[in-house]
């Protein structure tokens, strides 16, 4: 299991955008606990809070009493929503006291990488779905048969885009041995961030399969290192892996190829690698192999080779069907 | 050290030679340091400002401006610096003469002299390298001026500044004001680690060479003091029991503007209101909001009038000739009732004017400047504290009312600094956003109540939500209309909004009683030295109250009943009014003040005004002065 202190150390890193998507959740609750204040059946809770919503210079100049028959006319809200936005306001309290933890997923002995990180987000998604249901109840349309399954938990794959952009990362505790990241393809958009922390040997190039043109890479197996992945504006992967594996960085800009994108710090030797789990020698060979292309492939300017030049994507999707067995398919 | 209650006179003291010094206490001092401009007078004297009110003292500091931006060095018009008064107790305006000059040339004493600015028996700390100048002109305007300044008392002492800071540093002009620090912290006995504090916080971008440099001269101009001054001025200190904190207004309106949710402040750049924005650029970053700097002060209120109509309630900030040029978008505003708070710190004027100084004369042309009738609320800070306050407040009433909101400080609040009582931050104060809803079917824009003319806010892009705004005459769904009767049916309902809000209003404090010979009435920020000119007019006997005026535009109810308790109303403003007794002018033909005009209009009361346009905060000493003379 990797150390308390490597964690801390990840989470460090990831700060900036956690500590983002946590302001976004805390200001949601915030707004809805005022929305409810000023749907209280209690008039002095109404007025209460008309009289902070007027500040300091408002008192002893503005009677508040009279002032509010006029500011409750600006109200839009149905008292109905009362129930809904209440349960909302929960599941986002509750959201934002988790903190840190929300963001990280320990994937169990036996289950799949895939399916701890699809189970994470869903329970980050309960703020999506809470934020939606509040705009329904406010807009008279929640039906709770329908609606209130979000707020128990939202699927990655029913999060909207803006949703998905607005992702925090997830810090991903896992067994090497049973590590298959190229199911996690799925999960890559917007801006959501997922980084490994490996426990045990994994294959040297886990990662390599989920290079794609907007997706940033990245092993590494020093912490500050995901610093780079903080900042970028986009969806990307990191893994810490253990000594031995490959170290490389694919941060894609624009339309650079590849290799250009690709920087390789160390790849292990063929010779050193064995079975590991469900995952034959070969199969990690490969794994190398294709970084081992895509950076070689790229290294050489496009405009330099003999062939007309190549788009990236097509240069890939050759490779990966150069190695598939067509005829299974 | 001795210490004693200060005689009637100003200290003497001897400048040569080392002596004991005698230790002044006071309730109070007016001090000033002044400069050419780029010498770092104003931020000297805001530091020793910012140390005072750490200490405990109450302290009210005063820039003065030059007007131009680069003036002609050693030219009286080039003056530059701060006027700071400190007290035992709070402070809240800058006082009347100053006790204490640093000035850096005889030239810009002059014109603290020619404005009459300074106390008869001043005491003068005067950089003395332009008497024996090489320059003969030099010498010559020396001369002339310490003739011109010769018929008053001032007790001018000579002080080498230039030569001092020439031992520490190869450009005494950038090391003058710290040398001047010194001498402040010596004879006002400030402590030492506080004023070291204040200038590492001033210098915090900056190596820390260039710290350590300006305490090499901080402590030059202590020990030149300790050595040569035979006099300290002790203003006592009291405990801070609270947490305070100590900005100027434009900060103070920067900041209330975030507390209170505003996340645009479309702008253009103007004197003395560009500060908000400064302030704004550099925290909005991390609080959340944008400041958009417009191609002009018409473009500015444009992108807040459409950040508003798209949901949000964003504010632009200008000062007089700025509000000019946003005239016909008022209108707009106004017309399409698009809640939307419009800052103004207003300056001398009329046209460019005197665009560093202080004048309460937007009143008018805020209220009924626009063509058409366009009612706005119109909002007046009296203090710099209210500065923070009154954003919040203003965010409110623009959206329950949906309305244009106007505040109007000034010059004086802008750039004066004082201690205030540290807000204690309510996320409540944002409110809430607009809700982005779907609208009722069959809702419409401008679906005013008959009774109020309130409606509910539409954000456009809804289901069932869309409508056209239009500066032009238009039905209750926003449609154009020539209609003569709906014209003055809609007029009416815009109208009707603020007798609405006036009926929440509360009548205004009055200090002193109630039925007195004269009552004093002011608006902005003259309140400090009003209630201090009235204050001392009530311990020398006379019958005198005074109240201050925050609502402007609905004027807060009970003001003519207040008024009438009155022998006498007396209007005081920092604008322009014909005096009584000047050629041509009659009580029929003279034009008074304009807070005056709005009150006699409001009330029917016989108010009389006193007013100045010297472009500098009025002194309590020239008020009590004009409330004697009323009573006599």
């Amino acid at each position: 299991m990797p150390s308390d202190n490597l964690t801390d150390l990840v989470l460090a890193s990831l700060e900036g955008p956690r500590s983002a998507f946590a302001s976004s959740l805390a200001a949601a609750a915030e707004q809805v606990r005022g929305t409810l204040a000023g749907l209280s059946a209690d008039v002095d809770t109404r007025n209460n809070l008309l009289k902070t919503q007027l500040g300091g210079f408002a008192a002893g100049r503005i009677n508040i009493e009279k002032f509010s028959t006029f500011a409750d006319g600006q109200r839009s809200v149905n008292a109905g929503a009362v129930p809904t936005l209440k349960k909302a306001q929960a599941v986002l309290n509750e959201l934002s006291d988790t903190g840190k933890d929300l963001i990280q997923i320990k994937v169990a002995a036996g289950k799949t990488v895939r399916c701890g990180v699809s189970r994470g987000l869903a329970r980050i998604g309960r703020a999506f779905g809470a934020a939606r249901c509040i705009e329904l109840a406010k807009a008279g349309t929640y039906n709770d048969a329908e609606h209130g399954k979000m707020m128990e938990g939202l699927h990655f794959a029913d999060w909207n885009q803006a949703e998905r952009a607005m992702a925090p990362p997830v810090v991903v505790h896992v067994q090497g041995r049973s590590l298959h990241p190229s199911s996690l393809a799925e999960f890559m958009d917007g801006g959501v961030k997922i980084v490994l922390l490996i426990d045990g040997p994994c294959a040297p190039a886990t990662l390599a399969r989920l290079i794609s043109p907007n997706t940033f890479v990245m092993q590494t197996q020093v912490a500050t290192d995901l610093d780079r992945l903080a900042a970028w504006a986009g969806h990307g992967v990191a893994a810490i892996v253990p000594t031995g594996a490959a170290i490389f960085t694919y941060a894609p800009a624009g339309n650079t190829a590849f290799g250009n994108a690709l920087k390789i710090d160390f790849a292990p030797e063929d010779a050193s690698i064995s079975p590991l789990g469900s995952l034959s020698a070969q199969q990690q060979k490969e794994d190398l192999a294709m970084l081992s292309a895509l950076s070689g492939a790229a290294t050489t300017p496009l405009e330099a080779r003999d062939e007309s030049p190549v788009n990236p994507v097509d240069q890939l999707a050759a490779f990966l069907l150069s190695k598939a067995n067509i005829e299974e398919v | 050290m001795s210490s004693q209650t200060p005689p009637d006179q100003a200290p003497l003291f001897a400048a040569s030679q080392a002596v004991e010094p005698t230790t002044y206490t006071l309730p109070e001092h007016v001090l000033e340091i002044v400069s050419d401009s780029g010498e770092g007078a104003q931020k000297c004297g805001q530091s020793f400002g910012s140390v005072s009110a750490k200490m405990g003292n109450g302290a009210w500091t005063v820039e003065i401006i030059p007007a131009e931006i680069q003036p002609p060095p050693r030219s009286p018009a080039g003056a530059s610096g701060v006027r700071i008064r400190i007290g035992t107790e709070a402070v809240t305006n800058w006082g009347d003469k100053t006790k204490l000059v640093i000035a850096f040339n005889e030239q810009v004493l002059l014109s603290r002299h020619r404005q009459g600015d300074l106390a008869d028996d001043a005491v003068i700390l005067l950089e003395n390298m332009w008497e024996d100048h090489p320059d003969e002109n030099i010498r010559q305007a020396w001369k002339d001026a310490m003739e011109e300044m010769s018929a008053n008392n001032y007790r001018i002492t000579l002080c080498p500044l230039e030569k001092e800071c020439l031992k520490i540093v190869d450009n005494p002009r950038r090391g003058k004001n710290m040398f001047a620090l010194g001498l402040m912290s010596w004879i006002y006995n400030r402590d030492y680690d506080r004023v070291c504090g204040q200038i590492q916080h001033q210098f915090r971008h900056k190596p820390k060479e260039v710290y350590e440099r300006n305490i090499e001269l901080l402590d030059a101009g202590i020990k030149w003091a300790e050595e040569h001054m035979d006099f300290r001025i002790d203003v006592p200190t009291k405990v801070v029991t609270e947490d305070l904190v100590v900005m100027n207004g434009n900060t103070a309106l920067g900041m209330g503007a975030v507390a209170s949710g505003l996340e645009l402040c479309s702008m253009y750049p103007i004197t003395p209101a560009t500060s908000v924005s400064h302030y704004l650029s550099e925290i909005y970053d991390d609080m959340g909001g944008i400041v958009h700097q417009a191609e002009d002060e018409i473009a500015a209120i444009g992108v807040a009038i459409g950040a508003s109509y798209a949901g949000r309630v964003a504010f632009t900030v200008t000062s007089g000739p700025g509000m000019a040029l946003k005239t016909e978008f008022l209108g707009l505003a106004v017309m399409t009732e698009t809640p939307l708070v419009v800052v103004d710190v207003q300056r001398g004027g009329p046209s460019t004017g005197l665009p560093t100084k202080v004048e309460q004369s937007d009143l008018l042309s805020s209220m009924y400047g626009s063509p058409g009738d366009a009612p706005k609320v119109i909002l007046a800070p009296a203090t710099i504290e209210e500065c923070f306050h009154i954003m919040i407040t203003a965010r409110k009433i623009a959206e329950v009312f949906r309305c244009t909101v106007i505040v109007l400080s000034d010059a004086n609040l802008a750039t004066g600094v004082t201690p205030f009582p540290r807000p204690v931050l309510d996320p409540d104060w944002q409110g809430t956003q607009p809700e982005i809803l779907p609208v009722p079917k069959g809702t419409k824009a401008m679906q005013w109540d008959p009774e109020t003319g309130l409606s509910k806010r539409i954000i456009p892009g809804q289901v069932n939500g869309a409508f056209i705004a239009t500066g032009l005459s238009h039905d209750e769904g926003s449609k154009v209309s020539y209609d003569p009767c709906l014209n003055q049916y809609s007029s009416t309902m815009r109208s009707r909004k603020l007798a609405v809000l006036q009926s929440t209003l509360q009548a205004p404090e009055v200090f002193g009683p109630e039925n007195p010979d004269l009552m004093v009435i002011g608006w902005g920020s003259t309140k400090g030295a009003i209630e201090e000119a009235c204050e001392k007019a009530r311990a020398e006997g006379l019958s005198v109250s005074s109240t201050h005026l925050t609502f402007m535009s609905p004027l807060q109810p009970g003001i003519g009943d207040i008024l009438r308790k009155a022998k006498k109303v007396l209007a005081v403003e920092i604008n322009y009014s014909d005096e009584i007794g000047d050629p041509y002018i009659t009580e029929e033909n003279r034009r008074r003040s304009q807070m005056a005009i709005l009150l006699r209009s409001a009330t029917l009361v016989d108010v009389d005004s006193w007013s100045r346009v010297l472009g500098q905060p009025l002194c309590p000493g020239e008020i009590l002065e004009v409330i004697k003379s009323k009573l006599a």
